[in-house]
């Protein structure tokens, strides 16, 4: 069997479990420890390992073998949780994901981390017993039990398409043996006629009797996957002289010598790796499924190419009578209705909550407050708010980033925060909410707030033009540059300058912005703000010459035509003047240089755009049409073109530039894109290249 | 499977017998039986005895062929029929066992528990 079709499967499923042990083991309270969370705790373990064990990932099942056994003993009771005990899990499920590293992607794994863990958990493993809480001492009375024999009679019905989904009766009964003597009785039971028996279903159901030594929660165990609610009754029978055991024969575990089962070896044989046979029962998995995003994507880019293509037939029925075509024009309006509900259907397939990236935080700050010396409180707000997938994952760099700054820097330790009569836990917020067509992220921290002389004296040592006139927003804007850092000693955690600018530009990657806002002593909120999707967008397409771009619908306040009142140069700036507020003008054919666009905004159109609290006007000859359009990329198919996000293509089959209007802003900002009064051709700046 | 015309009569299985091989047995199971059935009604039929199935050539062997042995030990015993399983290698007999269905046979040459 082709184990490897199955393995991507895998690997998605353990690394589900991973940050599901992780996120666990942080929220678990120590000395307090819910019965839930760590039967869910010991059944991820449990599942990884039996997974492993099937795809042969032996050095996985080793360790996962001894986390599990651990918390086996925890949740029975049989040991007491404590703070070391969770440092050490987490190392152990970091082990487990460096192992599943290199199965996956040949990662290099480090093996003396796995051994000191191996010897770690081993060695907790091998704590006396009698150090352990009273194994009486379980509410439920269920502990005192282990320790004695007891016979267990089990009825096992199973579900018909037990030996469909490759479960494993074999090893389902050999785990059986590990337990204790067991004997087993098959009823073949409600049989249809032979003539419409299906063969591969099951109609046998089992009354087994084992005489073992332990808990009636390790006889479920072993059914875990196989058997639901109501489809095991255990017993435990009153006798434990044997004498209730002499009804059926005793058999041996099926194995053959010599070749012993991997640890975990779980119930699923020949279909072992099929989907559903490892880790979830077969109805688990009926409510969802597990598409490739190459697949997705392909998807999304189809019915982006239907998209096109509707906007192509809507302008070709334009140009036709509406009264001698009025069932075509109707046919095209239905065809465009179902057009957009499939993409917007389609594209929410890549929507995933922004709790998988937030997830990984409470271990960072729990491990980076240990390390600095200080109090802090993680909280997460808005976990579900969703979007793309793709986003998802190179968002994680960037919030990293910012709540290790905030840890290092911006909070301060205990004692000075009670100095200054703050609480002397600091707290870091991370929120996350989707304002309009996009998702903002907030990294808020309540700590010192950032320091601007020291910012306007760390620019001056390093060259970078700033001014004590600089208002805040633009001091704030100084740690973006490279290399910035007023970290007064670098450490392993930040201050090496290396952070803010890397946060900027991977968020502008992504079409987004970072904003900042600091009050000394109170804090300092960072705000991503990220498209909701990288696939599509509403736009309004402009006429500029002769050709068609796109401004962002999001980005777009207002449109008018100005009139000589309204024009104004300030500081050599030729801006407009719009209800109290000098905007400056954006002339895109200078920034593009387009020729035969109109170049006196007197007898274009103004458009006033906003991005992050910052407004302009863009100069455009006309508008035209409100699209919803399917982004392509520029570097995919052409080159980067500066001043624009992708392209598109537009319903007469013509290519149109996305304007990047953020950039644009920060361009005109920086005095790379002239918004200065001049001849055209001394200020045209052309950043397409 | 082959079916040998000598009496006593006797069946014998070969091949797999795990769930990958049983949608193929039963076809065969199922011609075999309604033979078994119309020998039976016919004038002059053979009168209802022991049947031994013959495990030998059986190369593999689970719960869900076990199953399908334990109809086909239901079927033959409704004829009248006596089944049991002869020729039984030791590791079949194992399985067979193990999962808890020798009850539905009586064993011939080789062990196995009385039903």
């Amino acid at each position: 069997m082709d184990l490897a079709r199955f393995s991507q499967t895998f690997f998605e499923e353990c690394s589900e479990h991973l940050a599901d042990i992780e996120r666990i083991l942080l929220g678990l309270d120590v000395h307090r420890p819910d019965g839930e969370e760590l039967n869910a705790l010991f059944r991820s373990a449990h599942t990884i390992k039996g997974s492993a064990g099937i795809f042969g990932f032996d050095d996985m099942t080793v360790v996962t073998h001894l986390l599990e056994s651990l918390l086996d003993r925890i949740r029975g009771g049989e040991l007491l949780l404590s703070p070391a005990m969770i440092d050490l899990f987490l190392q152990a499920k970091d082990t487990i994901a460096m192992q599943l590293g290199w199965h996956r992607d040949g990662k290099p794994v480090n093996q003396q981390a796995v051994e000191e863990v191996c010897s770690s958990l081993q060695q907790l493993a091998e704590q006396d017993l009698s150090s352990s809480p009273a194994l009486g001492a379980s509410s439920d009375g269920e502990n005192s039990a282990a320790g004695r024999a007891g016979i267990y009679e089990i009825d096992f019905v199973p579900d018909l398409d037990l030996f469909l989904r490759g479960a494993r009766m074999d090893y389902l009964f050999d785990e059986l043996a590990q337990l204790g003597t067991f004997t087993a009785q098959a009823e073949v039971a409600e049989l249809p006629a032979i003539e419409e028996f299906d063969p591969e279903e099951c109609h046998t159901r089992w009354r087994l009797q084992l005489l073992a030594s332990c808990m009636e929660r390790e006889i479920r165990d072993v059914f875990e996957f196989v058997a639901d609610e109501g489809q095991l009754q255990v017993r435990k029978l009153d006798s434990t002289d044997g004498s209730k055991f002499t009804a059926l024969p005793v058999v041996p575990p099926l194995q053959p010598a010599g070749e012993a089962l991997p640890f975990g070896r779980r119930a699923y044989d020949r279909n072992e790796a099929a989907p559903g046979a490892f880790g979830r029962r077969g109805s688990e998995t009926e409510s969802s499924i597990r598409v490739g995003v190459a697949k997705v994507d392909q998807l999304i880019n189809q019915v982006g190419e239907l998209v096109i293509t509707q906007a192509m037939l809507r302008q070709m029925g334009d140009a036709l009578d509406p009264v001698h075509f009025e069932n075509l024009h109707r046919g095209l309006q239905q065809l465009e209705r179902n057009t957009r509900d499939l993409q917007q259907s389609v594209m929410s397939i890549r929507l995933v909550p922004i709790s998988i990236v937030f997830n990984r935080f409470p271990r960072l700050v729990r491990e980076l407050a240990a390390k600095l010396g200080k109090q802090v409180e993680l909280k997460l707000v808005g976990e579900t708010t969703e979007l793309d997938k793709g986003l998802v994952e190179k968002i994680a760099d960037p919030l990293t980033h910012l709540v290790r700054n905030a840890l290092d820097h911006a909070l301060e330790v205990p004692e000075i925060r009670t100095a200054a009569g703050k609480a002397p836990t600091g707290t870091v917020t991370l929120q996350a909410s989707q304002a309009g067509g996009r998702v903002v992220i907030d990294v808020i921290d309540d700590g010192a707030g950032l320091n601007r002389e020291k910012i306007l004296l760390k620019a001056a040592e390093r060259g970078i033009a700033a001014v004590d006139t600089m208002t805040d927003d633009e001091v704030w804007q100084l740690i973006f540059a490279p290399g910035f850092s007023t970290a007064e000693a670098v450490t392993d955690i930040s201050g090496r300058g290396v952070g803010m600018d890397v946060v900027q530009k991977n968020v502008q990657s992504l079409g987004g912005r970072v904003a900042i806002k600091s009050e000394r002593g109170r804090g300092t909120t960072v705000t991503i703000s990220l498209p909701l999707t990288l696939a599509i967008l509403d736009g309004l397409s402009v006429g500029v010459g002769e050709e068609r771009l796109i401004v962002p619908i999001n980005a777009i306040i207002e449109s008018f035509q100005p009139t000589d009142d309204n024009l104004r140069t300030v500081n050599s700036r030729e801006v407009v003047h719009v209800r109290g507020e000098y905007i400056p003008i954006l002339h895109l054919h200078r920034i593009f240089n387009l020729n035969g666009a109109v170049t006196d905004p007197r007898k274009g159109i103004l458009m006033v755009i906003e991005v992050e609290g910052e407004k302009g006007a863009i100069l455009v000859d006309s508008l035209q049409d409100e699209l919803q359009i399917v982004i392509k990329s520029m570097e995919d198919n052409y080159r980067k073109v500066e001043g624009t996000s992708g392209a598109t293509i537009l319903g007469d089959g013509r290519v149109a530039l996305i304007l990047d209007v953020g950039a644009l802003m920060q361009q005109a900002k920086m005095g790379r894109v002239t918004t200065g009064v001049g001849p055209d051709r001394k200020e045209a700046r052309v950043y397409a290249g | 499977m082959t079916l040998p015309p000598q009496k006593p009569r006797s069946l014998v299985l070969d091949g797999d017998w795990s769930v990958a091989g049983v949608a193929r047995q039963l076809p065969l199971i199922m011609a075999y039986l309604a033979g078994l059935r119309t020998e039976l009604s016919s004038d002059g039929g053979v009168a209802a005895g022991r049947l031994a199935i013959v495990l030998e050539g059986v190369e593999t062997l689970d719960a869900c062929g076990c199953q399908l042995l334990a109809l086909l030990a239901c079927q033959v015993l409704n004829m009248g029929w006596e089944p049991s399983i002869v020729a039984v290698p030791a590791n079949l007999q194992e399985i067979i066992d193990t999962f808890g269905f020798s009850h539905y046979f009586r064993s011939g040459s080789s062990g196995g528990s009385d039903r």
